[in-house]
């Protein structure tokens, strides 16, 4: 007999991915900063992409679990950041960016799918590129999630 | 331009002083490991071997700190992260996930904290 309270259950990185969605397409913030044409995506973007976009990435995750097998709840890390034609980081990524981690640093909140116990930003992720001529610039950061899912 | 990962012991110098060759021998065994594993486990293919062969362990730091790296040139930077035309295949940031545990109890067994970072070189 067991008083374990309750498993976590069903894909608690796809809870992960739910739940920055929702925080980030219910921002209005957000979205003026993105404008009409920008979008957040998962993991892939689509053949003609338009900027500026947030990328949500899945980089590695871990289940947490008693010594009898419960599953208390997955640590993941996510890389999520924004990426446009510009040649600076200064004047639209860094606001976008910095709204995005009000939003998420320190947060918690719970879907259908799961509870988001805690997000907290583990470092900071800048990268530049120049793409036929175009320069393109990435902001954002590797953040850590523990997620406890709750499909039945 | 490659990607890094930096774990970094930071003590009091008598302290340090005193178990500095033990606490090299836990970092440089923790770095060796991540740089296997993430040389060996990844989800791209590794068409040239260049970039999973790139893997090295550097010692850096000194007085009351030490530091080791561990880095990898080639296509790292952008397997890691991700380009615009390409998805971020992540491959040395898991390995530090999944290692960087067992170097910590190692140095809280002697007293010893450490932080660790992963980013762009």
């Amino acid at each position: 007999m067991s008083n374990f309270p309750s498993d976590s259950s069903g894909f608690e990185v796809l809870v992960d991915v739910a739940y920055v969605f929702t925080l980030l397409t219910e921002d209005a913030t957000v979205q003026r900063l993105l404008g009409a044409d920008g979008q957040v995506y998962d993991d892939m973007l689509p053949p003609e992409v338009t900027f500026p976009y947030i990328l949500v990435s899945h980089r590695h995750n871990a289940d947490t679990m008693t010594w009898n097998g419960h599953r208390v709840m997955n640590v993941a890390t996510m890389q999520i950041k924004a990426v446009d034609r510009v040649s600076s980081y200064v004047p639209k990524l860094m606001p976008l960016m910095s709204r995005v981690d009000s939003l998420l640093h320190r947060s918690s909140g719970t879907l259908a799918l799961g509870t988001v116990f805690q997000v907290n930003r583990q470092s900071i992720y800048k990268f530049s590129e120049i793409l036929e001529g175009v320069e393109h610039r990435h902001l954002g950061g590797i953040y850590r999630f523990w997620t406890k899912g709750s499909l039945a | 331009m490659g990607v890094v990962w930096e774990v970094k012991v930071d003590n009091s110098s008598t302290v340090l002083a005193a178990q500095r060759a033990t606490v090299q021998r836990i970092l440089q065994q923790g770095a060796e490991a991540i740089r296997e594993r993430a040389s060996t486990t990844h989800d791209w293919q590794d068409r040239t071997g260049e970039t999973a062969g790139s893997g090295q362990v550097v010692q850096a730091g000194s007085g009351t700190s030490l530091t080791y790296l561990v880095t990898f040139d080639g296509a790292a930077l952008y397997l890691e992260f991700g380009t615009v035309h390409a998805p971020a295949y992540p491959f040395l940031g898991p390995a530090t996930e999944q290692v960087f545990p067992e170097i910590l109890a190692s140095l809280q067994g002697g007293g010893f904290s450490a932080s660790e970072e992963i980013g762009i070189t």
